[in-house]
């Protein structure tokens, strides 16, 4: 039997490749669906933890006990040692160090030495540091030892910084009164030495030496003799201890467990004074977990339409070998092989080409996986730190899932082939029956879902994108919706296609010339042949356009809001030094508040800067409205240098009904002109020429002259998600008045404003401008940085690489099934082809009516393809996008397309159909009439 | 007599087999056949008949040798005047029913005329050539619509419609029964004497012999005297 059907599987060799091909595709993106997801969340929450190691200079991956011997005595205080001794195990990860630093607080103890101005007693804490020794050099005297003397003299280190603060000199003794020996002596601690950290860098300390200002450091065992002995009792003694992991251990797999154990530990000491808990990752993770479901949801949903796709493409190709096999197929039958058996051969074969995918494509899903993972935007890559991909067992699962789904899709048309004996293939060969989803309306009833689908999301957009905000990802039904939609329309097209090529027939029904004539029978008469030909160019066609338009509107938007937020390329407000406190401490309040401005030349020196302005901005400005709703409104005053701003700051034309430069010329001539936020003409009913009266947060006022309203300029954003006392979200309004600088600057003397920079290229030399002129920033934003960031983030490539994975694919099969398709719609026309000739129709004739074939069943399908891709993320892009941006919707959202895409998309289509045309042209011009007739007539 | 429109002449035609060797199909044949008459071409299956008669309606091109039509030898027109030459001047009627499935009866044989060029009325024409061979009441059918015989006349009328100077016919009654070849036959001879259409066809039935003006038989390729 394997041998038969090996033999078979040679003799189609096309389609089976076609077929592998399809299979390969199916299980690679199914298996590197959660290879990338689980991928790209450990990079998220490794970025995560280094943003927190940048951000604060220490490891987040640490936990913090402390105790004390209390009331619960010595064995409480050893059990809280030997849990954070432990708590790696527990987590599950390894210590790097757990730094144990055991202390006396609040020790008075009496300097042997004289000195003058200085009070007698200091209080210190005397302890260790676990393991000091290894990672601290002494830089003046030397190291203690763990005697203790007879005298009560034991040997201590200190600090750089106690030595400097505490005032104290190598060599000296401190008497501890408190402490007697049997003996009667007291204990004495010499200073023998000073230490730093051997190594800048080293994580041991993750509290700095100079934190130790207080401590007197004495050798572990000298500490135990002295305190922790059975006399003593452990009384007083304190301790405090740092388990510092690294945070690369911290992954997908565990951050929950460990999520739950801190949870566990902090719940226990929770209100407890002897003992506490604390650790730096939980808000991390927290934060991590939420986003994680979001991002996961997202990422899988965006590739379901994609398996979709794949399996019908795998389903089209097996009813292709089907037909071609029908005759075989009907003889074996007929020779008395039963269903069970001809499904056996068919179940083999598929058997056989997902065993040979599964194997190939779960290391392919890798290479997909570091594909999605390089995509900075779509259709575009960047070479970045490679993924840590990895093949787990839910890998398998999906691929495995996979592998069911295409020998679904491969064995199942063989149920129906398989029913059919010679006789009845024979009758109802070259009559095709309407295709089944025409019998039952089921385009209509697929699209009215799909559309109501739609209707009713629009209907609770606001609970979509409240639903989004909390951290929950792409709704799946929505998303299906949008396949819906397209697979809707592409089986409607399939009613469409054929009306249009009737009417354009019978228009020109006198002119056709023959071969004209008889390719325009063909169509409509073999219409129902080309049914999964038509749906399935529609669809994919339409899924390329959607994709490739829904990654574009999502990152264009995206990036736009983050332009439109930062106000520039660059925003940069220095720390303004100030008269305050001469203001406060003169009785009389006669001291006016004055500030110091900075040199505002140096940015203009800037090279790289192509424009410079100042912003004065302030949004705890205020404007006493006049109506009987009024009241003090707060508002953001942006003070702007008209002409230079127009040129720095980043906007969008389409945002405001005449370009930006109209208003702000329009408030240049006159100092005190204004432009105001549309939402005083709305709310408060304010109108052209009114005069409002407002106050910067010095509480200085101003007037101005309304010359404008404008529901956009740049930063502003007219209205807020705020989140109320009881948790749940409400709107909040925001006002904006923008006025001259140079009128304020009158009126007000100068006060602390931004610089905004427009760069040339990159923002890279800021940074260095800033460490140059040791700049003390009170606020920067670098846009540029944003963006980069947004790019990296997990969501964002994500969809960006799925996306453009979709694409890719989504062209490629659709040039694959399309090439099968017609290469197998000649070779079983030869006979016709042959009639044709011999009646006398010339090649050219010939290659006439097959590109006019071609233009109204491939050329139809490509428009009406596009036409259903732009139509689809007209509907559906506006909520997709919900999922990215749902929090700060500032802008109104712009479906983007790109016409490099559409003609990357058509280019690859129309490369395809000229490879099909040459294909077909040689197919034809080689066939011999003689043995073509000779051919058909089976 | 009458005038001679087709001339063999030593037509041989050979083909590789995969060992190398050449089988030849036809061995050097030279025949005449006569304008305005039935030319009947019998041989049993694999003598050669449709290779011969392929060559002589410049479908396929001889080994050796030359095809003359009306004087002129067929082998040293182009591809493309052949295939002018086979709409305009040559009809088919192929040994399996080929007609275009997807056209009715009428439309078929309307199409060659449309290929051919027909300056007058077509559509009197293909009815006219469809009462012709006894089918104008299934004018609109298509063909699987039809019996065998029925496609077998629509092919005839199809392939005498613009009317062409010589039809050839490869066992056209092959697939029929007794009557209804009978009846395609008696079509061929009424062309001959209504149309001056010179026909040839090839037939393993030796009942027809008789009918035929002139008989030739083709045995391994060698016509057989």
């Amino acid at each position: 039997m394997l041998q038969f059907v090996l033999q078979k599987m040679k003799c189609r060799k096309w389609l089976v490749v076609s077929l592998l091909i399809g299979n390969l595709l199916l299980i690679s993106i199914a298996a590197s669906s959660p290879m990338y997801t689980k991928a790209a969340l450990s990079r998220m929450l490794n970025n995560d933890m280094k943003q927190y190691v940048t951000d604060n200079g220490k490891y987040p991956s640490v936990v913090h006990l402390y105790s004390s011997v209390g009331s619960g005595g010595l064995e409480n205080f050893y059990a809280d040692r030997e849990m954070i001794n432990n708590i790696d195990d527990e987590f599950g990860v390894e210590a790097l160090h757990v730094i144990e630093n055991l202390y006396l607080d609040s020790v008075a103890l009496e300097p042997q030495l004289e000195r003058e101005g200085d009070s007698k007693e200091k209080e210190f804490r005397i302890g260790y540091l676990k393991d000091i020794e290894d990672h601290i050099s002494i830089i003046s005297g030397e190291l203690y030892d763990d005697a203790i003397a007879q005298d009560g003299t034991v040997k201590a280190i200190v600090s750089q910084k106690c030595l400097v603060t505490r005032n104290l000199l190598v060599g000296e003794t401190l008497e501890m009164p408190t402490f007697k020996f049997t003996n009667g002596e007291c204990l004495k601690l010499k200073i023998t030495g000073v230490y730093e950290n051997s190594d800048a860098e080293d994580d041991y300390w993750y509290k700095g030496p100079d934190s130790y200002y207080r401590d007197i450091m004495i050798s572990e065992t000298a500490f135990n003799k002295l305190f922790l002995s059975s006399a003593t009792k452990g009384s007083g003694v304190r301790g405090l201890w740092f388990s510092v992991m690294d945070y690369n251990d911290f992954t997908v797999d565990n951050c929950e467990k460990i999520m739950n154990i801190s949870r566990n530990y902090r719940e226990t000491f929770l209100n407890e004074y002897s003992h506490s808990y604390n650790d730096y990752f939980a808000d991390i993770i927290e934060v991590y977990l939420e986003e994680s479901t979001r991002v996961s949801v997202t990422l899988r949903i965006l590739s379901v339409p994609l398996y979709a796709l794949l399996a019908a493409f795998v389903f089209m190709v097996s009813r292709q070998m089907l037909d071609q096999e029908q005759n075989e197929i009907s003889v074996i039958k007929s020779r008395g092989a039963g269903k069970g058996q001809i499904i056996r051969i068919y179940l083999i074969q598929s058997l056989l080409v997902a065993a040979v995918c599964f194997i190939v494509g779960v290391p392919l899903a890798m290479m997909i996986c570091q594909m999605v993972g390089s995509s900075n935007a779509f259709l575009e890559f960047v070479s970045r730190q490679a993924l840590k991909v990895e093949i787990t067992g839910e890998v398998l699962l999906y691929a495995l899932a996979a592998a069911l789904l295409s020998i679904c899709a491969m064995v199942l048309p063989v149920f129906k082939y398989a029913d059919v004996s010679i006789v009845a293939h024979k009758r109802s060969k070259s009559v095709k029956a309407k295709p089944f989803w025409q019998k039952l309306y089921l385009d209509v009833v697929l699209l009215a879902l799909s559309l109501y689908g739609l209707y009713s999301f629009n209907g609770q957009k606001d609970v979509l994108a409240q639903k989004v905000a909390e951290g929950a990802g792409l709704d799946p039904l929505l998303f299906l919706c949008s396949s819906l939609f397209m697979i809707a329309c592409g089986l409607l097209v399939f009613r469409i296609i054929p009306a249009v090529v009737w009417l354009v027939y019978n228009l020109g029904k006198k002119w056709w010339n023959p071969s004209m004539y008889s390719s325009f029978l063909w169509v409509l008469r073999t219409k129902n042949s080309q049914a999964y030909i038509i749906v399935f160019m529609v669809v994919t066609i339409a899924m390329g356009v959607f994709n490739a338009q829904t990654a574009r509107t999502v990152n264009t938007n995206e990036e736009d809001r983050i332009n439109y937020m930062a106000g520039a390329d660059i925003v940069i407000k220095e720390v303004w030094s100030d008269n305050a406190q001469a203001v406060e401490e003169d009785p009389l309040g006669m001291t006016d508040l004055t500030y110091t401005e900075p040199d505002y030349r140096k940015y203009l020196e800037l090279e790289q800067a192509d424009s410079v302005t100042r912003v004065l901005y302030d949004d705890n400005s205020s404007v006493n409205v006049t109506n009987d709703m009024g009241g003090n409104v707060k508002v953001t005053l942006m003070g702007i240098d008209t002409q230079e701003f127009g040129n720095t700051a980043w906007f969008k034309d389409e945002l405001l009904p005449t370009h930006i430069n109209n208003y702000l010329n329009a408030i240049s001539q006159t100092p005190n002109a204004i432009l105001v936020s549309a939402n005083f003409h709305e709310l408060y009913g304010y109108e052209l020429g009114d005069v409002i009266n407002y106050k910067n947060s010095g509480g200085d006022f101003a007037r101005g002259i309304i010359y404008g309203f404008v529901d956009y300029f740049p930063t502003y954003n007219s209205s807020v998600q705020v989140e109320g006392k009881d948790g749940l979200m409400t709107e909040e309004n925001r006002f904006l008045i923008v006025s001259n600088y140079d009128y304020l600057r009158s009126r007000w003397g100068v006060r602390p404003y931004e610089v905004w920079i427009k760069t040339a290229e990159d923002t890279d030399f800021i940074y260095d401008f800033v460490v140059e002129n040791e700049l003390e920033l009170e606020k920067f934003t670098d846009a540029k940085a944003l963006l980069i960031q947004l790019k990296n983030d997990p969501i964002f490539q994500g969809t960006n690489g799925i996306l453009t994975v979709s694409f890719v694919v989504t062209l490629l099969i659709c040039s694959v099934g399309f090439l099968i398709y017609w290469i197998l719609s000649i070779n079983s026309r030869s006979l016709q082809f042959g009639i044709f000739r011999a009646m006398g129709m010339t090649m050219k004739e010939v290659i006439v009516m097959l590109v006019n074939e071609q233009v109204w069943i491939s050329g139809l399908s490509i428009v009406f393809g596009v036409a259903v891709g732009v139509i689809a993320s007209k509907l559906y892009i506006p909520l997709v996008q919900l999922a990215y941006a749902a929090t700060d919707t500032v802008i109104p959202l712009h479906i983007v397309s790109e016409s490099a895409d559409m003609v990357r998309l058509l280019a690859v289509v129309a490369v395809v159909i000229a490879v099909c045309m040459t294909v077909l042209g040689t197919l034809i011009s080689k066939m011999k009439i003689s043995q073509a007739l000779k051919l058909g007539e089976d | 007599m009458s005038n001679i429109i087709m001339t063999a002449k030593a037509v041989k035609k050979g083909y590789k087999t995969p060992d190398g060797d050449m089988f030849w199909a036809l061995k050097g044949i030279d025949m005449e056949i006569p304008e305005g008459k039935l030319t009947i071409l019998k041989g049993r299956s694999g003598s050669g008949k449709t290779t011969l008669m392929n060559i002589m309606g410049a479908l396929d091109d001889p080994t050796e040798g030359e095809v003359l039509l009306r004087g002129e030898s067929l082998q040293k027109l182009t591809d493309a005047e052949k295939t002018k030459l086979r709409r305009s001047s040559i009809g088919f009627v192929f040994q399996s029913v080929a007609l275009i499935p997807i056209m009715t009866a009428y439309e078929n044989v309307e199409y060659a005329l449309r290929l051919g060029g027909y300056e007058g009325d077509r559509k009197n024409r293909a009815l006219e050539c469809l009462d012709m061979v006894g089918l104008s009441k299934r004018v609109n059918h298509m063909p699987q619509e039809l019996s065998g015989g029925e496609q077998q006349r629509v092919a005839i009328a199809r392939a005498i419609a613009h009317r062409p100077g010589i039809v050839f016919a490869d066992e056209p009654t092959g697939e029929l029964d007794t009557n209804t070849a009978i009846s395609v036959v008696k079509i061929f001879k009424e062309l001959n004497a209504s149309q001056n259409i010179t026909i040839v066809m090839t037939t393993h039935d030796t009942g027809f012999m008789e009918i035929g003006d002139c008989v030739y038989e083709l045995e391994d390729g060698e016509l057989k005297l």
